[in-house]
């Protein structure tokens, strides 16, 4: 907000220098965004912190604050803080009463309404000081009337209001009838710039016996507003609920002064001066009477509120060392009144403007700030607390992130959003998707239920670095599960090979590298199935005879697999593109702590091949688990060394070489023994209808 | 006692030495010669330890000679070292030129901003803070009432949220937005963490956060925190300080003068913004600190009695800090990325430099 350095000066005539001021308001109080010149003039535009626009949104506020901060920095300079001479030319034997009368309905919204009148004033254009000010925080002028009631509130932080006294209708002894109520559903008015707003029940009004005169507290109506020949005026200030303030001017989208003010909450207590000064400087300016008195009606009562102030809490909680004395001085300056209780209790009456200052802490703070945060030292905790827990995700995920770094992949971050596009190629049905009520672009509309679509985008991109990429994220991914939204960590890695299409190999780096991350994190038990198996509608963008599922305990976690052919073709990228996906969230669950060391064999181990020729769908599992199963623990491992399908091979079958080493952990096995046992498994092999060669 | 002739050996240790070294065939053979020559106990040392006990007139020639045998016998051992090993290398030279420029093992690269998370965490951790970590999807509840901040008041417009659409469907056949959102800072974790956990304790919450916002060079709608609550009977700012300071000195790895600035959020009471000097120009104003010579960091305070409420707490009896920082913003110090949009560009060439 913007504020008039002389106008501050107005109120404390020793005031600092502007850029000395400004550095005092922003480590005090404000930040001050900037200081510009106006004329002879400077412009300070003040962030006001929102718990302050209460109190501080108009010079007078602003002014008080700089006098706090200034009794505080300088005790022993005179700085004195005053208000303007007031000077109402009034007609004492006309009484309000016999002009106006106001009726509340709903007092919870409206706690105060007052009003004066003035008659015989004259329109016309403001004297040159008074547009110079406006003008200067960037108010335009419009006439002598409503530039004053702007001017008043730039002062007080006081929004005020002047109708015309003659278009207000009035009841039988002549009295205009001010009503303060709510709208009734659908009920309109004409606001000042014209335009036609509908009203709901919950929308408070100014209205008189015809109809709606202004919307409180956040707009005039054009029916009684003040124009050229305006003879007889009726200023209003009054205060409104803010919460219902805040509400009607949302819903309207009106984003007036006075609306930004009523919204925040203001001080009823101002309200008589700032009509006073009102009244005082029209009579002064657009000459005319004000009627004898002021109504004023409402439930407010000014009764100021008391905190109980614990002595040794301020400087408990700031970690300073001051004395009663000093707190009490730093207090008063703002405004509070302080009585002694015993054991060192102070009972504090808080300033009637300040409306954010309601607890203790917010008077410590005021101590802190105004004294400086800077007078506080350093000084080391002692309190004690347990030894932090160590967080197993934390440390899990840092783990994988390493493991996958070594292995040549790169760590990359993205938005956690998604668009149509990527859902519906990637086969993401909308239903499960988490939409966003207010995305920020069509390319954000949901949140992304999967890492790996933004990421095989990511790595196509990096292509031009390079011919092979191999990336990674882990990061969190959320879908509707019924009706609960439901949010997990995932593991993502794609690895694009551009100038080979035949993506066996570069399936089998990834197949080995998900296996050397589950090794790293301790899980020797896991088992691998084609895809096509097991969950079809489930793992939608890796293609079905390309791709694994990776289970845990007989829990799928994830995926490894090349991206579905349709998807790569349609968007123009590379066909070898390899995506692995996993729940991070399950595998951490899975992550034993226990990680056993197992003495490896102080016996020989002896190696046969096998190789065997089998039908095209058979898998290299099921051949290799046939093996186990017939050597058990003589079987100590078992590789495949050769995969062949192809030329000189019969129609649909292929070609598995297996090495299967024997050993055992309690003895030298004999030849003998060993002989004896490869046959077994060549004869249960060849009972399956495998031929073994 | 010295005997006379050994002066006149001199020149013939000399031409045997020289002659021996001119035909030694390897470099272990060539040691062998020197070292009984040049050794600690070779012959010339010898000689060298008895100059004292020559006679006075004739020592200087003496030592002459002896330092004149030592240099040349030393020179040609070194040059015949040079030509033998030469010689060696060539004859195994059956394996490679290891003259070749080396092969880099490519290995890949963490994110940024996983290397400075981790040096957060790891100077947090060794302070005894606990890392906590919370959901992104949030209730309006923690990330807004529970921490103070009340409906339909313009300190709620602080926060820029992105609403989550309800799952059921409304009047006009539209999703009406639900309670669910996506959490605009880490602070809803200090409500979660304290519902079920008792002080004194120190934790530091680092996560992703969004904020319906514009996007530029300094500003993301999303974005990472560090939050940070510590919670006891007499927690100050000053502790508060104390650590922060400590943090930062640890995190830029220098010294750090630190400012606490009055500031306003409704979860803590006092609040503070909390700057540093100037990294770039120390105080004396640059384009980077927009001439204040200070860098904003993030904000703090002393948590609010309506938070302890919230959760059950005895106003009375505990009280603490809390604070947030941006994580991109100490990245961007650290490393001194130009653009906050960069660290989630997708693009590898960001994290390849790390
Ligand atoms: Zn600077």
């Amino acid at each position: 907000m913007k504020y008039s350095y002389s106008w501050l000066k107005e109120f404390i005539p020793a005031i600092q220098a502007p850029k000395k001021l400004a550095d005092l308001l922003t480590l005090h109080a404000w930040e001050v965004e900037s200081v510009e010149n106006f004329g002879d003039d400077f412009i300070l535009d003040i962030a006001i912190l929102p718990n302050r626009l209460s109190d501080a949104s108009g010079h007078i506020g602003v002014a008080r604050e700089i006098y706090s901060i200034l009794k505080i920095a300088y005790p022993k300079k005179t700085t004195r803080f005053s208000l303007p001479r007031l000077n109402i030319k009034e007609r004492t034997a006309q009484k309000i009463k016999s002009v106006i009368s106001v009726s509340i309905a709903g007092k919870d919204l409206c706690p105060r309404y007052a009003a004066r009148a003035i008659f015989g004033i004259k329109v016309g254009p403001s004297p040159k000081w008074l547009i110079k000010r406006l003008n200067a925080v960037g108010v335009q002028s419009i006439n002598n009337i409503v530039d004053i009631t702007n001017y008043v509130m730039l002062e007080t932080g006081q929004p005020l209001h002047a109708f015309d006294y003659d278009k207000l209708a009035k009841n039988k002894f002549g009295v205009a009838e001010i009503f303060v109520r709510r709208a009734v559903d659908k009920e309109e008015i004409i606001t000042l710039d014209g335009q036609e707003r509908n009203l709901s029940a919950e929308d408070l009004l100014i209205a008189d016996s015809v109809g709606p005169l202004a919307i409180a507290g956040i707009k005039g109506g054009m029916r009684a507003c003040i124009s050229g020949d305006t003879k007889n005026i009726v200023i209003e200030g009054a205060n409104f609920d803010r919460r219902s303030v805040y509400k009607t001017a949302k819903r309207l989208g009106i984003d007036s002064d006075a609306a930004r003010r009523f919204g925040a909450g203001l001080p009823a207590s101002q309200i008589p001066w700032a009509v006073d000064r009102v009244a005082s400087l029209i009579t002064q300016i657009a000459g005319g009477y004000a009627v004898g008195g002021m109504v004023d009606e409402g439930n407010f009562r000014n009764i100021p509120v008391k905190v109980v102030l614990f002595f040794a809490k301020v400087n408990s909680l700031l970690g300073l060392d001051l004395t009663m004395k000093e707190v009490i001085y730093i207090l008063k300056t703002i405004g509070c009144e302080i009585s002694i209780l015993k054991n060192k209790t102070l009972k504090v009456v808080l300033p009637v403007n300040r409306l954010d200052l309601t607890n203790q802490e917010d008077l410590i703070e005021e101590i802190g700030r105004l004294l400086g945060y800077g007078k506080i030292m350093a000084q080391a905790p002692k309190t004690l607390s347990s030894p932090a827990a160590i967080n197993d995700a934390w440390f899990i995920r840092n783990k994988a992130k390493d493991v996958l770094m070594r292995s040549g992949f790169t760590e990359l971050r993205a938005y956690s959003f998604m668009g149509d596009v990527i859902a519906s190629a990637f086969g993401f049905g909308a239903h499960d998707l988490i939409e966003i009520y207010n995305p920020i672009a069509d390319d954000k509309r949901y949140l992304r239920p999967s890492i790996s679509p933004r990421l095989v985008i990511s790595a196509v991109e990096n292509l031009k670095y390079s011919d092979h990429i191999g990336v990674f994220e882990i990061g969190n991914v959320f879908e509707w599960k019924k009706a609960r939204a439901a949010e997990k960590e995932h593991l993502s890695a794609v690895r694009i090979v551009k100038n080979e299409s035949n993506p066996v190999d570069n399936f089998r780096i990834m197949k080995g590298l998900i296996n050397d991350l589950l090794l790293s994190l301790g899980i020797s038990d896991c088992s691998w199935r084609p895809i096509a198996n097991v969950f079809k509608d489930r793992y939608l963008f890796w293609g079905h005879n390309s791709s694994a599922i990776l289970e845990i305990d007989g829990k799928p976690i994830g995926a490894v697999g090349v991206l579905e052919s349709d998807i790569s073709s349609s968007f123009g990228w590379p066909e070898n593109i390899v995506v692995a996906e996993i729940d991070f969230s399950i595998l951490r669950e899975e992550v034993s702590e226990e990680h056993e060391y197992r003495l490896p064999s102080k016996y020989p181990e002896a190696v046969r091949d096998i190789a065997v020729l089998v039908d095209i769908s058979v898998l290299v599992d099921e051949v290799g688990q046939e093996i186990a199963r017939i050597g058990k623990n003589l079987v100590r491992d078992i590789e495949l060394f050769d995969y062949y399908e192809g030329e000189n091979l019969p129609e649909g079958k292929k070609s598995l070489a297996f090495h299967i080493i024997y050993q055992s952990d309690k003895k030298t096995l004999s030849g003998q023994e060993i002989d004896k046992l490869h046959k077994k498994i060549i004869k249960v092999l060849t009972a399956r209808g495998w031929e073994v060669r | 006692m010295i005997k006379r002739q050994q002066s006149d050996n001199i020149p013939i240790i000399k031409e045997e030495a020289l002659s021996k070294i001119r035909i030694a065939h390897s470099t272990v053979e060539l040691e062998e010669i020197y070292s009984f020559y040049l050794g600690r106990k070779g012959i010339l040392r010898n000689f060298l330890i008895t100059i004292g006990q020559f006679p006075a007139a004739k020592r200087p020639d003496y030592a002459r000679n002896i330092h004149e045998a030592i240099k040349a016998i030393d020179m040609a051992a070194r040059d015949k070292r040079g030509q033998l090993l030469l010689v060696e290398i060539k004859n195994k030279r059956s394996s490679f030129d290891i003259t070749m420029p080396g092969i880099a093992v490519k290995r890949g690269h963490l994110h940024p901003l996983t290397l400075v998370e981790r040096k957060i965490e790891h100077i947090f951790n060794s302070m005894g803070f606990g890392i906590i970590e919370g959901p992104e999807i949030e209730d309006a509840w923690h990330n807004f009432d529970a921490l103070n901040i009340p409906p339909d008041h313009p300190a709620r417009e602080l926060w820029d949220t992105f609403w989550i659409k309800s799952k059921i469907s409304g009047r006009a056949g539209k999703a009406p937005k639900s309670k669910l959102l996506l959490r605009t800072h880490t602070s809803p974790m200090q409500i979660r963490y304290m519902e079920t956990h008792q002080p004194p304790f120190k934790i530091i919450v680092p996560g992703k956060a969004y904020r319906f916002e514009a996007t530029d060079a300094s500003h993301e709608f999303q974005f990472n925190q560090i939050e940070g609550l510590m919670v006891g009977e007499d927690v100050s700012v000053a502790n508060f300080k104390f650590v922060v300071q400590a943090f930062f000195e640890h995190f830029f790895g220098k010294e750090i003068n630190i400012r606490l600035r009055a500031s306003y959020f409704p979860f803590t009471e006092p609040s503070f913004e909390v700057d540093i000097r100037c990294l770039f120009c120390s105080g004396r104003g640059c384009s980077i600190c927009a001439r204040s010579g200070w860098l904003e960091m993030g904000g703090a305070g002393m948590v609010h009695r309506e938070v302890f409420k919230a959760v059950k707490y005895d106003v009375s009896r505990v009280q603490g800090f809390a604070f947030g920082f941006g994580l991109e913003r100490l990245a961007m110090m650290k490393y001194k990325i130009p653009d906050v949009r960069l660290f989630n560009s997708g693009d590898i060439q960001l994290s390849q430099q790390f």
